[in-house]
């Protein structure tokens, strides 16, 4: 017999037979639950905990976990593959954590796989509709140079992901952060796929990112911003502060205000509708990493039993950290208003772009802040940002410099 | 042509177009951009150094969007679960495997595992590393992948769990692996290999060697013994995780692609190459031929075939031969390990049975068909193995009243059994015909135990790395039924033994005739 010649048993009644006469007559084992011995979240355990729970192997001092023993093998130094001194905070069972979503593999994908579908069904309707005939002219810059300088921020915290996937302690956190990176490397894709498809449909408008790279690396406007970003996915090595800090501080401040209360709030006054409608896939990522980053945050870490107290000591340590640099961010940012184009009071006035700026303080607030019991003084930050817009402050891209209005 | 307001932005005639026909975007045409997603600034290092320089314009090979990605893999998974649990529950396929195939893969779907879920991590190292990002998005997508493959491996064993004829080991793997002795060196070849490193020396691990050369054997190969072995649920799962493997393999390319342009290259490359190809190969060869040939009752071919097909003619003759433009060359110890693909899978095997009570699946003995088998493509096999299994057999390895454990009498007969302390694999110099040379080193008041060069030179360059202690050394003095209780070894009614030394359902052995022979873990490094 060789590879590629042998029989398959199942289409052959001779070896169908002959394996009937081997097999028991009766199961040999009752218990029929894969994992059994894992405790569940909640009543049952879930298809989810049975195929992730313990598919990491680890040595046994990564808290909770079932292996006994050291690494067969570690880095140059001495460090293990998954280790304790990779975060500052310290869980005494980091198997316990579960995403709030249950995602493995195939529910994530499939759900990503309809967001696809939608959008492209999306798409052709918009198009069909010509819906781009109501874009005025006024906002195609913005679509050009600051609706792609998004793709900027959102690869930017897409790559502080990576070192986080590599560390993070346990399978139920590992298969979380892996998956929540993968929606900011989407998120960052869409804002690109907005822009391809709509230099499809509008003359000269080029979906090329060179004048958005130019703003995004130049400009005062995005000068906090970038920093921040740059700062978390170069220069930071811990991995439970790189999540708190992505996610917990400045997504839930900057890029939830740029998304929903710039671009969502801003493009139908200028006859958008299409920008709001890809940003929506975004900002639900930015729910469902909410719900993981509460739950290790919060449920798992501030409220460890053993570690409490020092977890909540170190994150509000790294909210100290990056609040405010994630504030100069966003004070940088609403300078952006001083540039919109006829402008009325109802989307760029200042009353207006303060109660933006404090419902996404607010939001910040109840979901992240009181987590660790940080005291937010909601006016106090709400203030720091709106100096971004007084007059004597307000910035100016340098993009300006190198662009000549077509008249 | 109308003028516009400063608004600080390129302001352009936006003249629509044929705007109501309808049009989407393909994912190549936002692709396309990816590499202008990167920008320049003065920290951004990687965190994970290595001695290599990886490129900043290197291209991959699938470019792939997240959408594009969920698209086709939600495709596959459709596929593959539906195949599964419409079609297969339904011809009732978990019962019509072999019994000892269904055993086999309780062994397996565990083994790739651990390398599937380590990926994930090796993948996110190099998704770190690479400076270009469409590298880094290749890197992501087998980070995902990864994902895919743990969780498929896993559903093998929930899905035999829940429809096999013996859920016991199915039902547990992980808790299993946690203690058993035959995990440490899938755990350093297809765990730690693939993520605690020189990010590009794991790159070579998992993508240039696990993967571009043991995944064919390990999953294309083994989907054939599983058909022919009655089992259609592997090669439904296997061959849908293999479709992916072929990004995987591109990506390792795509490594050497990055780095080989740093002259540094030249220094490392072919070492690192060596040091990868030695430890998969001192795993892979003795424990897969070892699956393939003793857990089947009806055999494809001689597992050294298989190997040469694969590893020999296939990877290091074609894979690597497209490599050698950049100065790749065929690790010197494939000259060893071709020796190797025909004994040593005999080697471990025999170890494997006197272990029997350690591990989490049921074995019987070579029979008389086995037997034949064995002399006839291995001539000499009988005198060397057979003749034990035979007198095991007499002295009564499957009886649990016998009180006969073959690793006592192994150690009583003057085999001593070592673990190898770099690959975690256990061999026995006096019983080895496969390459074997017994060197034992002592440091820091420890005794470590090595049976090649190879993996010495390893330790001694850098021995922090390998500091685990084996399985004798760890549990050494342990009455044999605590260990067996301590990595979750019983079946449900609580004294049972999940392995078992046959197939059969009754006379199972209990961990009371376990305790009864009273046998304590020795450590061999301590007889010398």
């Amino acid at each position: 017999m060789k590879q590629g010649q042998s029989i398959r048993a199942a289409f052959e009644p001779e070896r169908i037979m002959e394996i009937r006469k081997v097999s028991p007559a009766e199961p040999l084992e009752k218990q029929r639950t894969m994992s059994y011995y894992v405790v569940p979240e909640g009543k049952r355990l879930t298809e989810y905990e049975q195929l992730t729970a313990y598919a990491q192997q680890s040595a046994d001092y990564a808290g909770g976990g079932i292996e006994v023993g050291e690494y067969q093998q570690k880095h140059a130094g001495g460090r293990g593959a998954y280790a304790n001194e990779t975060t500052e905070v310290i869980n005494r069972d980091w198997f316990k954590f579960r995403d709030p979503d249950r995602r493995w593999f195939y529910p994530a994908v499939k759900a990503k796989a309809e967001d696809g579908r939608t959008a492209d069904r999306f798409m052709k309707a918009a198009s069909s509709e010509g819906l781009v005939r109501l874009i005025e002219r006024d906002w195609i810059g913005f679509l050009d140079v600051d609706f792609g300088a998004l793709t900027f921020y959102e690869y930017g915290l897409f790559n502080a992901h990576s070192s986080a996937t590599k560390d993070s302690i346990s399978d139920f956190v590992k298969t979380w952060v892996a998956l929540t990176a993968f929606d900011k490397n989407d998120a960052a894709q869409m804002v690109q796929t907005e822009r391809v498809f709509l230099s499809k449909q509008i003359e000269n408008f080029d979906a090329d990112l060179v004048r958005a790279k130019e703003v995004w690396t130049k400009s005062p406007i995005y000068a906090g911003i970038r920093e921040a970003v740059e700062r978390l996915w170069g220069d930071t090595y811990d991995w439970g502060e790189i999540l708190w800090a992505s996610h917990a501080i400045i997504d839930a401040i900057y890029g939830q205000f740029v998304r929903r209360e710039f671009f969502q709030r801003i493009a139908p006054a200028y006859g958008d509708n299409i920008t709001p409608w890809f940003l929506s896939q975004a900002s639900g990522y930015a729910q469902t990493a909410k719900g993981g980053v509460r739950r290790l945050f919060g449920d798992n870490l501030a409220n460890d039993p053993d570690f409490g107290l020092h977890n909540r000591a170190v994150i509000r340590a790294w909210t100290d950290k990056w609040l405010p640099v994630t504030l100069a961010g966003l004070r940088g940012f609403v300078g952006i208003y001083a540039q919109l184009p006829n402008a009325s009071e109802k989307i760029a006035g200042r009353s207006v772009v303060e109660e933006g700026v404090e419902r996404v303080m607010q939001d910040w607030a109840t979901d992240f802040a009181h987590l660790i019991g940080y005291e937010a003084d909601v006016a106090g930050l709400v203030a720091e940002v709106m100096s971004g817009m007084d007059p004597a402050l307000a910035y100016r891209s340098d993009a300006t410099k190198s662009i000549q209005p077509i008249s | 042509m109308q003028s516009v307001k400063p608004s600080g932005h390129s302001i352009m005639e936006n003249t629509k177009r044929a705007v109501r026909a309808p049009t989407s975007v393909e994912a190549q045409e936002v692709h396309r951009y990816l590499m202008d997603f990167k920008w320049e600034f003065e920290k951004n290092r990687t965190k994970y150094g290595t001695k290599y320089e990886m490129a900043n314009l290197t291209k991959e090979q699938f470019k792939l969007t997240a959408k594009e990605y969920a698209r086709m893999e939600a495709i596959k998974e459709e596929r593959q679960f539906g195949t599964l649990l419409d079609g297969l529950d339904r011809l009732d396929a978990a019962n019509r495997v072999h019994p000892r195939w269904a055993e086999a893969m309780k062994v397996f779907a565990n083994f790739l595992e651990c390398g599937e879920y380590n990926a994930i991590a090796g993948s996110a190292l190099l998704w770190d590393s690479a400076q270009s990002p469409e590298q880094k998005n290749g890197y992501l997508a087998q980070v995902i992948d990864e994902i895919r493959h743990s969780n498929q491996t896993a559903y093998v064993n929930h899905y035999f769990s829940k429809h096999g004829s013996d859920a016991a080991g199915h039902n547990n793997p992980r808790q299993l692996r946690s203690v058993g002795p035959a995990f440490r060196g899938i755990k350093r070849a297809f765990g730690d290999g693939f993520n605690a490193g020189d990010p590009v020396e794991c790159s070579i691990n998992l993508q240039l060697v696990a993967e571009a050369c043991y995944t064919n054997p390990l999953i294309v190969a083994l989907t054939e013994w599983a058909a022919t072995n009655g089992d259609e649920i592997t090669p439904t799962v296997f061959t849908s995780i293999q479709t992916d493997e072929m990004r995987h393999m591109a990506n390792g390319y795509q490594t050497i692609v990055s780095v080989i342009n740093d002259p540094k290259a030249k220094l490392h490359l072919n070492t690192d190459l060596n040091n990868a190809f030695w430890t998969q190969t001192k795993y892979f060869t003795p424990i897969l031929g070892y699956l393939f040939e003793y857990f089947s009752r009806y055999k494809v071919e001689p597992w050294y075939k298989t190997w040469n097909r694969w590893v020999y003619e296939d990877w290091a003759g074609i894979w690597l031969g497209r490599l050698a433009k950049y100065g790749v060359t065929s690790p010197p110890s494939l000259r060893e390990a071709k020796q190797d693909a025909v004994w040593s899978h005999h080697d471990v095997a025999i170890l494997a049975y006197a272990l029997w009570p350690l591990h989490h699946w049921r074995h019987e003995l070579p029979d008389e068909v086995d037997m034949a088998w064995f002399e006839e493509n291995y001539p000499g096999w009988y005198d060397r193995y057979g003749r034990i299994y035979d007198e095991w057999r007499k002295l009564g390895f499957e009886d649990p009243k016998s009180g006969f454990l073959p690793s006592a009498w192994l150690i009583e007969n003057g085999y001593i059994p070592y673990v190898d302390h770099v690959s975690g694999v256990p061999f026995c110099p006096k019983l080895a015909k496969g390459a074997c040379d017994l060197r034992i080193l002592e440091r820091n008041g420890r005794r470590y135990a090595f049976s090649d060069t190879y993996g010495e030179q390893q330790f001694l360059l850098e021995p922090e790395r390998y500091e685990a202690q084996d399985f004798l050394t760890q549990f050494e003095g342990w009455e044999l039924s605590e260990v067996i209780r301590a990595g979750g070894g019983l079946r449900s009614d609580g004294k049972t033994m999940i392995a078992q030394p046959h197939l059969r359902s009754d006379n199972m052995w209990t961990i009371d005739d376990i305790q009864r022979i009273g046998m304590k873990i020795p450590n061999p490094l301590k007889m010398h």
